[in-house]
C-alpha cells in the first residue's frame, strides 16, 4: 500500500507503507486511520525528507544484512553540519529511533574529547558563568578534568 | 524544517522570500544550530558522550550545566547505555574495573597496604597512598597516623574503617571508630557518625557489610533517578551462645543514624568468626548480605542471608551442595558475578605430594534459587594443569609457588580468572586458553624458594591468602556519595 507525504515546500512523495512506518509518528497516523489522504509534514523540507525516506527504504531492504546496513549508515551520516542538523530535527519530529540515534551519536562524536574552552570556541557559546562559579564547578568535578 | 513558532504557512510567503529564508538556515554553521536545538534533543546528544566529557561540559554554559545536572539526566544517560549495550557487551573493556588487593585486614597495622590496578592497563600499579590520598587523615604527631582500611566495596564505592584511640593531646576523648564511604574515581567521601570505642575492645570481632539499594532503570516501573539512592552499613557482632539471635548495628542512609538491632537466626546459626571468615567478610548481592559459615578448616557449611531492606527481623539460610567436599586442602570464597552469588573452591593438595599438579583444580558454583535452602549449579571446573599446559617454564615454577585464585570475577566475562602467582597477577581466559600477565607487582617481598624449604613455602601460602580482594566496577555514571540527611531539631 502506498502513502503520500507532503513536505513543507509542498512536494509530494509517494512511498510504500512499510517504508513510511519506520517513522513512529506516521505509524500512529496509519493505525488511527488518518492516512487516507496526503499526510502533511510541515516541519520537514523536501531535501531532508528525501534523505530520510532513503534511510527508511534502505532499512527495509537491508534488514537482514547487518554488515551492509552498517556500511550504508556510516556513509549516510557523513553529511555537512547543516544537513545533519536538519536530519536530527526531522528524525525527532518523525520519531525514527535509529536515525535519531545515529545523528545524535554523530554530533556527540564531534563534541567529545574537546575541552569546555574548545567547545565554546567551536560553537560560539558565550560563557555566562562568573570566574568564581566556573572555578567552583571545576573543583567539584576535578576528577573529570584531570589527565 | 522551519523553526518558526508561529503557525505561518510557508507556502503563503512569496516564492523569492521563501527561498532566501531556507538558504540562510541551511548555511548556518553548527554553532547557531546547536543553540537552537530543543533541550530534549541536546540532552539526547549528551547521553552519547563519554562520562568524563559530560562532567566537563557542565562548565560550558549555564544552559548546559542545568541540562547535565538535572536529576533525570543521569537516568536517561544510564538508560541509553542499557538500551544499546548489546552491541558492545562483547567488548570486555567496555566496563573498566579496578582490582584492589589489601594486604591486611586488621587495624593493628599503622599503614594502608594496598595494591591497585586498573583493568584497562591505563597505568601501573598504584600504591595505596596515592589511591586514597584525598581522604582526611588524623596524624598523631610523631608516632602514627590513623589510616583507613578497606572493609567492603559495592559497585564503585568503598567502605573504609578506622579506629581512633583516645588522645588527650589531640583532644580526642573518648576514642571512636569511624566508617567512611568514598568513590575513588570522583574523590567524593563522607564519614558516618562516630561509634564509641569501648575500652579494651577488639574491633576485629565485628564483620561489616555494605550495600546500596540497586537502582533499576525500568520505564514501566518508572526510572529511579540514581541521584538519590539509599544504602546500609551493617556491623554483624560475633554470634553468642545460644546461637539463635544475632546482634548487629545498622546504619541507614534514610535516617542518617546507627541503630542497634537483634535479629533471629535460622536453626543452623552462625559459626564463630575465624581468621578466614573475617577475611571473607560479607558478600552483597541482590540487595542482600551473605555471610559464609566457615568451619575451622576453612570449609563452607552454609550461608546466612540477611535482607536489610525488606526483611530486617530475621536471617535466612542457604545450604551448600551435598557434593561439596568435607575435608582436605580446600579453600572457599564467596563472590558475585552479574548479580549472582558464586562459590569458588580451590583444591590445592600439599606440594610435597607428587601428584599435586595434576590434581590441583578449582570449581565454580552459582546459586540459582534462594528458596528451599538454595539450589546450586556447577558452572566451571578447571584444572590448573590445563592452564599451564602451554607454558612449560610456568609449570615448573608452579610446582614451587602456589597459584592462588583471587575471589573476583571479571565483570563482563566469567571465563576470565585472576591468579596471584609469586609477584605477578595473572589473567587466564578459559575460552581462549590464553594466560597472560596482568600486572607485575613491585616491592613484594617474595623469596625464591627451593623445594627444601617447606616451612617457607607454607608461610608464602598463608601470606598469599592474607590478601583481601575488592573489585571496583566503574559504572555508566559514577555513583554519587550522597550527603547524610539533615536532622531537624
Amino acid at each position: 500500500m502506498a502513502l503520500e507525504l507532503k513536505s513543507s515546500d509542498n512536494k509530494i512523495f509517494e512511498v510504500e507503507e512499510l517504508v513510511a512506518v519506520q517513522s513512529e509518528t506516521i505509524k500512529s497516523l496509519v493505525e488511527d486511520g488518518c492516512a487516507d489522504n496526503v499526510i502533511p509534514l510541515p516541519n520537514v523540507d523536501s531535501k531532508t525528507l528525501e534523505l530520510v525516506l532513503d534511510w527508511c527504504k534502505n532499512h527495509v531492504d537491508m534488514k537482514l544484512d547487518e554488515e551492509k546496513l552498517k556500511e550504508y549508515e556510516d556513509k549516510f551520516i557523513e553529511v555537512d553540519q547543516a544537513v545533519l542538523y536538519d536530519l536530527l530535527l526531522a528524525a525527532n519530529y518523525l520519531n525514527i529511533k535509529d536515525l535519531l540515534n545515529r545523528a545524535c551519536q554523530k554530533v556527540a562524536d564531534m563534541l567529545k574529547g574537546k575541552t569546555p574552552e574548545q567547545i565554546r570556541e567551536t560553537l560560539n557559546i558565550v560563557n555566562d558563568f562568573s570566574p568564581e562559579e566556573e572555578e567552583e564547578i571545576r573543583k567539584e568535578n576535578l576528577w573529570a578534568f584531570e589527565e | 524544517m522551519s523553526l518558526l513558532k508561529s503557525s505561518t504557512d510557508l507556502s503563503l510567503l512569496p516564492l523569492s522570500k521563501r527561498r532566501k529564508e531556507k538558504r540562510t538556515q541551511s548555511s548556518e554553521p553548527l554553532y547557531e544550530l546547536i543553540k537552537k536545538l530543543p533541550d530534549a534533543l541536546l540532552s539526547e546528544i549528551f547521553y552519547r558522550l563519554p562520562c568524563r566529557s559530560a562532567f566537563q561540559f557542565k562548565s560550558v554554559s549555564k544552559r548546559w550545566f542545568s541540562l547535565i545536572s538535572d536529576p533525570y539526566f543521569v537516568c536517561g544517560f544510564i538508560h541509553h547505555r542499557h538500551q544499546f549495550s548489546e552491541s558492545n557487551s562483547s567488548d570486555s573493556n567496555s566496563h573498566p574495573f579496578t582490582l584492589v588487593l589489601q594486604n591486611c585486614f586488621s587495624s593493628t597495622k599503622n599503614f594502608l597496604d594496598l595494591l591497585v590496578f586498573p583493568s584497562d592497563n591505563s597505568g601501573d600499579c598504584v600504591a595505596g597512598d596515592d589511591f586514597l590520598n584525598f581522604l582526611p587523615c588524623i596524624k598523631r604527631g610523631v608516632r602514627k597516623d590513623y589510616h583507613y582500611i578497606i572493609r567492603a566495596s559495592f559497585n564503585d564505592l568503598l567502605l573504609l574503617y578506622r579506629e581512633v584511640q583516645q588522645d588527650f593531646i589531640l583532644n580526642i576523648k573518648p576514642g571512636f571508630c569511624e566508617y567512611c564511604i568514598c568513590n575513588p574515581l570522583t574523590k567524593q567521601w563522607i564519614t558516618l557518625p562516630h561509634l564509641p570505642l569501648p575500652f579494651n575492645s577488639n574491633m576485629d570481632d565485628v564483620i561489616v557489610g555494605f550495600i546500596c539499594d540497586p537502582y533499576s532503570c525500568d520505564k514501566e516501573q518508572g526510572c529511579k533517578t540514581h541521584a538519590h539512592y539509599r544504602y546500609k552499613v551493617v556491623r554483624f557482632h560475633p554470634p553468642t551462645h545460644p546461637n539463635t539471635k544475632l546482634h548487629m548495628q545498622i546504619f541507614s542512609s534514610d535516617t542518617g543514624e546507627w541503630c542497634n538491632s537483634v535479629v533471629s537466626l535460622p536453626p543452623r546459626g552462625l559459626t564463630p568468626y575465624s581468621y578466614i571468615s573475617k577475611k571473607a567478610g560479607v558478600v552483597a548481592c541482590n540487595a542482600m548480605m551473605h555471610l559464609a559459615n566457615y568451619t575451622s578448616e576453612g570449609l563452607i557449611q552454609g550461608i546466612v542471608v540477611f535482607d536489610p531492606f525488606n526483611d530486617a527481623e530475621r536471617c535466612g539460610y542457604i545450604e551448600t551442595p551435598n557434593s561439596f567436599p568435607r575435608n582436605g586442602f580446600w579453600s572457599f570464597s564467596l563472590c558475585v558475578f552479574r548479580g549472582h552469588l558464586r562459590i569458588i573452591h580451590q583444591y590445592s593438595p600439599s606440594r610435597y605430594r607428587y601428584e599435586f599438579l595434576t590434581a590441583e583444580n578449582f570449581s565454580i558454583w552459582e546459586l540459582e534459587d534462594y528458596d528451599n535452602g538454595g539450589r546450586w549449579c556447577l558452572k566451571h571446573k578447571v584444572y590448573i594443569k590445563d592452564m599451564v599446559l602451554k607454558y612449560r617454564s610456568l609449570a615448573n615454577l608452579a610446582s614451587l609457588s602456589p597459584m592462588v585464585l583471587l575471589p573476583a570475577f571479571h565483570p563482563n566475562d566469567d571465563k576470565i580468572f585472576f591468579f596471584k602467582f609469586r609477584n605477578y597477577i595473572l589473567m587466564w581466559d578459559l575460552q581462549t586458553m590464553v594466560l597472560k600477565v596482568a600486572i607485575e607487582l613491585e616491592n613484594t617481598k617474595e623469596i625464591i624458594v627451593n623445594s627444601n624449604s617447606l616451612f617457607l613455602l607454607q608461610q608464602l601460602h598463608s601470606v598469599d591468602r592474607a590478601k583481601s580482594v575488592f573489585l571496583l566496577q566503574q559504572q555508566s555514571w559514577p555513583t554519587p556519595v550522597p550527603p547524610l540527611p539533615l536532622k531537624f531539631e
